[in-house]
């Protein structure tokens, strides 16, 4: 007991070193000086899964459960990215056409932008996942800047209950070279 | 062993511990008290000996279930040998009217089963599955008082808390809210005892049911808060020291001083009761030709042997026995001055700043801004001034007046607790010649306070009880489902502990409910480590909380020793700050040396700062800038230099500053007073560099409610922070720090 007692005393008293008011201490370990510039905060594509798709979404887009494969979109949703390099890109879009949906609106055309400019356009006759890609033309893209990338369906689904209004299901969106 | 029965057995191995210590107490000293005095000052008496035995425990690293158990049992074993639970041969007081008996017992019993419901269900209370039962958790986890220099809570003395430990150990969580609930209907009981014993049973009466069914008391008083215990003591000491005053018994001193010890070891607010029962034993003991030293010298041991170890525990762990006070006086790296100093006027005012009406009408009837109520008929409280006309009423007045001198600091409702029974007690004194007055009083607050009609009028948000949780009382619901489903901050207690490793520490803006995890939170406030975490993610996020602006001095190069920087500048809230420290010889930056030796006064503790090349950290004052502030450096030998470079933010937090020189022998001489002040360049990727700083300090989890400043930030930068989503509940995220790129 006494050495346990004795033990907790010491340890207590560990508390009260040297002081460092009274003796100084020495230079720190020295961080590297910082990279000059952060990672973009954007990269060139996202997965709705990504924990970083909130990042890119602009508009159109609800806010889903976290780590989500796939998320509603309405009319017209907007995402943004950030490209190295404007030559030989490709905008993809891989996205859903839910059965639920296509009941009520049937066949859709979806419509591409880039910086709001038309990069192309796909009709959806039957429901069921779905890859648009289409080749953009450099001079639409500026390198290290967010660049804007929308969807535009032609039919959208009306909730009966809340007036929601649903378009498609995305699971992910950007470039590839 | 059920729920329900597990709390209820470590609450009331608890609270009978208390009773048969204090009972073998005043037993031994000789006390001649009525029997329901015996039980009640008993167990409160009894409570600060089985603080002391716990605490006792804890300081030896033995605070364990099993070590409890046997303690309590050889309590019990020698009360039950003592005659502890004997019935006793004390006298009685004389018998109530029937009608009084009848009020007050209805009364008592429908509060006791409204509290008792809410404090057998789970515990949800703000304070109490926060701090106060987070720190008993930690205690038992770690089987002792750690060394908690991350959470200024854990500098507050603990005397109750050592109670739940107990409890909590048996029991869990609503075993300490059933502690305190035994405190809290013991509180009226004394209170009419006090008022039978001094010839106004009546006005004990009355008294008594104003405070038993006073809403903020019964929602403080069933969960793990502890005001209401305190209140208890400081009246069962104030009651202690009248029969003293009366008795003059030196017997009665013990337990007296024990008492007045334990008000200060429950809560800081309580120490005018010390103070007021040592100047009463002072005034009265002491008088020419009287032997006044032995019972002056026995009160103050009894005093001190409660207060001592709490003293004594924060001097060694945080550097300052009366943390996180007094941090001007005793100067450490764990509670900043100017938060102390921010923190009190924040307490001041209580969030905004109220009008003279707003705060009684808050007070008494609607307990939004002030948390909690005391009840509309507290409205008559300026009526008790009538009490002036009798001595009694001029003793109760005053000694309110002085318990109540801590309100000034903090006017939240709950700090007016341990004025309340003899404010109420001089109310029911100056509404007594009134034929029918105090049982027409004592019942309409009992009306008015039940949880029912208290919605009828009090604030939709005020802290109050909202009614009887018979099903999660009962444990008809499971404790989890009813925690999940009403308190959010439990919900992200859990997902810590299914996320965050064991061991692990979270830094956090706004905390979760720590009784219900065994990860430690680093809440931003809440520590001077803490809040250098949080310096550094706002000077990530904040261009002008980096450093911007660069004062170069220049000098003809020479030998030197060291350097001295010195502020000469004064302020009243404006701080010194220094990010960066740059000795310099032609152009270059002189190599910072293992063998320099950094000095700082005020905030020695964080000279390292300064010298660290970071772009997201700097030293600061943590008090408003003053004459002779320093920063030093001491070279190891002497070198040739000519100039230094100071980066500090720009436009602020800068003073007038300037630059000493010495050699190795030699007084310290003026080097250059007007530096020149000229723009840095941005630095960047400062977000990466904020978490370096975590990560070299051992936190690599981060939590963001939705409202914290740096949620939106984190949620849409989580590239530039370098940082993982791992998990979110409720909108709060949390998030894993990456280690360095590549």
């Amino acid at each position: 007991m006494l050495l346990r007692l004795a033990l907790s005393a010491a340890w207590l008293l560990s508390a009260h070193g040297c002081s460092p008011e009274l003796e100084g201490v020495p230079p720190p370990i020295q961080r590297s000086a910082p990279p000059g510039s952060e990672p973009p905060a954007l990269g060139p594509s996202v997965q709705m899964a990504s924990p970083e798709v909130d990042s890119h979404i602009v508009a159109g887009i609800p806010p889903g459960d976290p780590g989500s494969p796939r998320r509603w979109t309405g009319e017209r949703p907007e995402l943004r990215f950030q490209l190295a390099q404007t030559r030989g890109q490709k905008v993809f879009v891989d996205l859903v056409i839910a059965e639920v949906t296509f009941e009520q609106t049937g066949p859709v055309t979806v419509r591409f932008f880039v910086e709001g400019r038309p990069v192309g356009s796909a009709r959806y006759d039957a429901p069921g996942p779905k890859r648009f890609e289409a080749a953009v033309p450099p001079e639409l893209l500026k390198a290290g800047e967010p660049v804007v990338l929308a969807a535009e369906v032609d039919q959208v689904w009306v909730s009966p209950e809340d007036g929601a209004r649903l378009g498609f299901l995305l699971v992910g969106a950007g470039f590839t070279e | 062993m059920p729920r329900a029965v597990a709390v209820l057995f470590g609450s009331l191995l608890t609270l009978a511990c208390c009773s048969a210590l204090g009972s073998l107490l005043l037993r031994r000293v000789g006390a001649r008290l009525y029997r329901d005095e015996e039980r009640l000052l008993g167990l409160v008496c009894g409570a600060s000996l089985l603080h002391l035995l716990v605490f006792a425990l804890c300081a030896l690293q033995l605070a364990r279930t099993g070590v409890f158990l046997g303690l309590g049992a050889a309590i019990l074993l020698l009360g039950w040998r003592r005659g502890a639970f004997r019935r006793s041969s004390a006298p009685t007081f004389p018998a109530l009217g029937r009608g009084s008996r009848w009020l007050a017992g209805a009364v008592f019993s429908a509060y006791a089963f409204l509290y008792g419901m809410n404090a057998l269900a789970p515990e949800m209370s703000p304070d109490g599955s926060t701090y106060h039962l987070g720190l008993v958790a930690r205690t038992l986890r770690e089987h002792g008082l750690g060394r908690i220099t991350t959470n200024m809570y854990a500098n507050l003395p603990q005397g109750v808390e050592m109670l739940y430990l107990f409890a909590f150990a048996f029991g869990r969580h609503s075993a300490a809210s059933l502690v305190h609930l035994g405190f809290t209907l013991a509180l009226p009981l004394l209170v009419l005892s006090y008022g039978r014993r001094f010839g106004l049973p009546s006005a004990g009466l009355c008294a008594g049911l104003l405070v038993l069914c006073s809403p903020v008391v019964g929602v403080a008083g069933s969960s793990a808060y502890n005001d209401v215990a305190v209140s208890c003591v400081v009246f069962a000491t104030f009651t202690l020291v009248r029969i003293w005053s009366a008795e003059r018994r030196e017997g009665l001193l013990v337990p007296m001083g024990l008492l007045a010890g334990y008000c200060l070891a429950a809560k800081y607010t309580a120490a005018p009761a010390l103070l007021y029962a040592g100047a009463v034993v002072l005034g009265k003991a002491v008088r020419p030709g009287t032997r006044w030293l032995r019972p002056v010298a026995t009160f103050a041991a009894c005093v001190a042997l409660m207060v001592v170890p709490w003293l004594a525990k924060n001097w060694l762990v945080v550097g300052n026995p009366l943390s996180p006070f007094a941090n001007r006086l005793f100067p450490n790296p764990n509670v900043r001055i100017s938060f102390e100093r921010e923190y009190v006027e924040g307490m001041r005012r209580f969030g905004d700043p109220k009008s003279a009406w707003e705060v009684p009408f808050d007070l008494t009837v609607r307990g939004a801004r002030l948390g909690g109520l005391l009840g509309p008929v507290f409205v008559l409280a300026p009526l008790a001034l009538l009490a002036t006309r009798r001595r009694e009423g001029r003793r109760l007045l005053l000694a309110a007046a002085v318990f109540a001198l801590p309100y000034a600091n903090n006017i939240g409702t709950r700090f007016l607790l341990p004025s309340l029974p003899l404010l109420s007690l001089a109310l029911a004194l100056a509404l007594q010649p009134f034929r029918g007055g105090l049982p027409a009083l004592a019942l309409a607050h009992a009306v008015l306070s039940w949880p029912s009609v208290l919605g009828l009028y009090s604030a939709p948000h005020a802290w109050r009880l909202e009614g009887i949780p018979v099903a999660a009382a009962l444990g008809w619901l499971p404790e989890a489902e009813v925690l999940a489903a009403r308190h959010p901050g439990y919900v992200v207690a859990r997902m810590l502990e299914e996320f965050v490793p064991p061991g692990e520490k979270v830094f956090s803006y706004s905390g979760a409910a720590d009784a219900y995890t065994s990860r430690e939170i680093l809440v931003a406030y809440q520590s001077g480590f803490n809040t250098n975490l949080a310096e550094f993610l706002f000077a990530a996020l904040h261009a002008d909380s980096a450093p911007r602006q660069g004062l170069r001095f220049d000098f003809a190069e020479r030998p030197l020793r060291g350097l001295r920087l010195v502020q000469t500048g004064e302020g009243d809230r404006e701080q010194w700050s220094v990010a960066e420290w740059r000795i310099l010889r032609g152009e270059r930056e002189l190599l910072r040396s293992p063998e320099w030796r950094l000095r700082a006064d005020p905030n020695p503790w964080d000279v390292q700062l300064a010298f660290d090349n970071s772009p997201v950290t700097r030293w600061r004052s943590w008090q408003a800038l003053s004459p002779g502030m320093f920063l030093e450096v001491d070279l190891g030998a002497e070198r040739r230099v000519d100039g230094a470079l100071v980066e500090t933010l720009k436009g602020r937090d800068g003073g007038r500053v300037r630059l000493y020189g010495r050699r190795e022998r030699g007084d310290w001489a003026l080097l250059d007073d007007e530096p020149r002040a000229s723009d840095l360049p941005a630095a960047g990727g400062l977000r990466r560099a904020a978490l370096e700083e975590f990560r070299a300090r051992g936190v690599r989890y981060l939590l963001a409610a939705p409202h914290d400043p740096i949620a939106e930030d984190l949620r849409l930068k989580s590239r530039q922070w370098g940082i993982r989503l791992l998990a979110e509940r409720g909108g709060t995220r949390l998030y894993a720090i990456d280690g360095p790129p590549g």
